[in-house]
């Protein structure tokens, strides 16, 4: 079981875990399906977008900023419910995505259904999250969240 | 909306997809169904393979729809500048 360190310490700044959230790199691109389909007709094949996923073990599915999905030329694949703090339910686009994590050293994850959404923000370090990375994929791993020391564990 | 003709088309072969395909994911076209799989990979595989970059539906066969809940979008706290 590959097991990894995340420690969000700086001498200068302190803790960025408090702040920032737990936070991995991640590239995102389009599927292989789609990839093999777009060289077969000789059309261009979008490039991955890299920035960072916030750990959300309060998201059910993970998300991806849409803007982002459409930059990838991906259209969406299904509508589903999405659940809103005012009781009232709205629609949310699914797409199929790529997605590698290198700081895990886990690459070309297929994910056949992600939610398209404004989730881009810049946390207070200057990260630019554009995936909120849900139970759906957390699934898969073991995660502890180290307060006390600034640092989370991964393991898969 | 986009896939506004194959999602009509799904509530309309909703009944006899959940008597022969419940838990499977449904792959439509227009008003096409085209075949139940075993996972939404397989079910886009194919879509891709017959339609490229169009849309298609692929969608889970079940009695209840599936829900996105997400407390800190829902809460406003991934995009709040506090």
């Amino acid at each position: 079981m590959p097991t990894f360190n995340f420690v969000f310490w700086k001498e200068e700044s302190g803790g960025f875990l408090e702040t920032d959230g737990p936070v991995i790199d991640v590239e995102i691109s389009m599927p292989k399906q789609l990839e093999a389909w777009c060289v077969k007709n000789n059309l261009p094949v979008p490039a991955p977008v890299t920035g960072y996923a916030l750990i959300d073990t309060g998201a059910s599915i993970s998300g991806i900023h849409l803007p982002i999905l459409e930059q990838l030329s991906l259209l969406p694949i299904d509508f589903i419910t999405l659940q809103g703090a005012t009781g009232i339910d709205d629609k949310a686009p699914v797409y199929p995505a790529r997605v590698s994590f290198p700081g895990i050293n886990l690459n070309d994850v297929p994910m056949s259904r992600v939610v398209g959404n404004q989730v881009r923000y810049q946390t207070p370090s200057g990260k630019n999250v554009i995936m909120l990375l849900g139970r759906d994929l957390l699934k898969h791993f073991n995660l502890i969240y180290n307060g006390t020391f600034n640092q989370i564990i991964l393991s898969y | 909306m986009a896939l506004e003709k194959e999602l009509a088309t799904f509530e309309k072969m909703k009944p006899s997809l959940m008597t022969n395909h419940n838990g499977k994911f449904a792959l439509i076209k227009d008003e096409d169904f085209i075949g139940a799989f075993d996972n939404a990979e397989n079910a886009y595989t194919e879509g891709v393979n017959r339609f490229g970059r169009t849309e298609f539906l692929v969608k889970k066969i079940s009695e209840k729809d599936e829900v996105y809940t997400n407390k800190s979008l829902c809460l406003g706290l991934v995009n709040a500048h506090l």
